[in-house]
């Protein structure tokens, strides 16, 4: 075998194991919320010895076949709005861009260390105010599911439906109403300034979707998918045209992640909305943790606070990545156990449920 | 009118035949594992590489993995109350 160019590692068998089995799990929480396995998936890379922009370079290069795959088969039970997340995705791409060169500027002022200050940075803020959000909203929406089987928009989304911009205006059969796109273009430039800076735009994006726009949980996450397939194949243009996707270290993350993201898929068609909301509630204050644990590591790095002990940082470093895959593999047990649960009930005699439903 | 053991056969083959499609196309980027990356590492145009693999692989494994959930019965649930 010819010797591999410099960014590439040579892979061993136990490797592509261990990167298609995180592959399963990052596409079995990404298909039932529309995003959030990518998070685990850089650091996974990075820990066998890929360096970071080769890492976030193939970690992009899997996603958008995986999210395409995803939203495809979310397409089929009804709940994608593709024309939103086209138009979401186009203003994400953007998003993505601007954040890029923002990274790129912290970088190469302030160094590695500043560079990942600032990535945790951006975490704590956004998992402590949105996730914080969505988990107390998911708890609400759980004790008011046995009243109302329909979501309905919040005071935010319908603020939002009620502005008429004239010439912006555009209807989206998820929203059930008409929406200015310059509503749309913020929400997305976000979505795509969080994808460029943590690797997971879904979690402005599918809150986005939901409270400001008025979206079901349910189309909210399966759109996100449609988010994920744009930003995911500009951001592999633009790391291929540089050279940097390891197309091997792609398609073996890919080959466990479409199995996953098919089994999320199906099951949200098993689950209440709330439940979207509460796994990604939860993956989100989990990993809040487990950024949370590493500014301390990087403040030191950078000469802010006093030099921590390096086998101090050693330990938070291993304890923070350890969270990071729990908050992961949580997401997956209680998908797969909402899942079993509701093919238990379906299973029961017409008599103990009454609707039995139908499947393809 | 098929029955269900044909249906289930009909499922089977389904799966065996994308399952040998997902096996050629994987054991063709092991089979040019140097080729591809040393391709992928040169950038500009050959960008064009990664793009169509992972195109490629997303059609044939997504309808592998799709036949793989089905034939072990994990199947949507499409209408009725949640």
């Amino acid at each position: 075998m010819e010797s591999l160019p410099t960014n590439f590692i040579d892979l061993q068998f136990i490797h592509v194991l261990y990167l298609f089995l995180v592959g399963f799990v990052g596409g079995l929480v990404s298909g039932f919320i529309g995003s959030g396995g990518a998070f685990v998936l850089t650091p996974a890379m990075m820990s066998l010895g890929v360096p970071g922009i080769v890492a976030v370079a193939s970690n992009m290069c899997h996603k958008f076949p995986k999210a395409l795959v995803g939203a495809l088969k979310r397409a089929k039970f009804g709940q994608v709005d593709f024309k939103l997340g086209l138009i979401f995705g186009l203003f994400a791409e953007s998003g993505v861009l601007v954040g890029a060169q923002v990274q790129e500027h912290i970088r190469e002022t302030f160094g590695n260390a500043g560079s990942n200050l600032y990535v945790s940075l951006v975490f704590v803020l956004i998992l402590a105010t949105v996730g914080g959000y969505v988990l107390y909203d998911a708890f609400q929406s759980r004790s008011e599911s046995s009243s109302s089987s329909e979501e309905q928009a919040g005071k935010l989304a319908r603020w939002v439906q009620s502005i008429h911009i004239p010439g912006t205006m555009m209807y989206f059969r998820s929203l059930k109403a008409k929406v200015s796109v310059l509503f749309i273009l913020p929400l997305g430039f976000a979505t795509g300034m969080l994808a460029a800076t943590i690797a997971v735009g879904g979690f402005i994006g599918v809150p986005a979707l939901i409270y400001a726009l008025g979206a079901p949980s349910l189309m909210a996450s399966a759109t996100e998918l449609v988010v994920a397939f744009v930003m995911g194949m500009g951001g592999t243009i633009k790391f291929a045209w540089s050279g940097f996707v390891d197309i091997r270290l792609a398609m073996i993350i890919l080959a466990g992640s479409l199995f996953g993201v098919q089994l999320g898929a199906i099951g949200t068609t098993y689950v209440k909305p709330y439940m979207i909301k509460l796994v990604m509630g939860l993956i989100m204050i989990i990993v809040l943790f487990s950024r949370a644990l590493m500014v301390p590591v990087y403040l030191s790095q950078l000469e802010m606070i006093a030099t921590l002990d390096k086998g101090l940082e050693h330990i938070l470093s291993n304890t923070s990545f350890a969270i990071m895959v729990f908050a992961l593999i949580l997401g997956a047990v209680i998908i797969l156990g909402a899942m079993w649960r509701g093919q238990q009930v379906e299973s029961l005699p017409p008599k103990v449920t009454p609707s039995v439903a139908t499947t393809n | 009118m098929l029955t269900a053991r044909q249906k289930r056969k009909t499922k089977f083959i389904k799966l065996l035949l994308w399952g040998i499609l997902v096996g050629v196309l994987y054991t063709g980027i092991y089979v040019s594992e140097s080729q591809l990356v040393q391709w992928t590492a040169q950038g500009k145009w050959t960008f064009i590489v990664p793009i169509t693999i992972a195109f490629m692989i997303s059609f044939v494994h997504g309808h592998f993995t799709g036949e793989f959930w089905e034939l072990l019965g994990i199947k949507p649930k499409l209408s009725g109350e949640k």
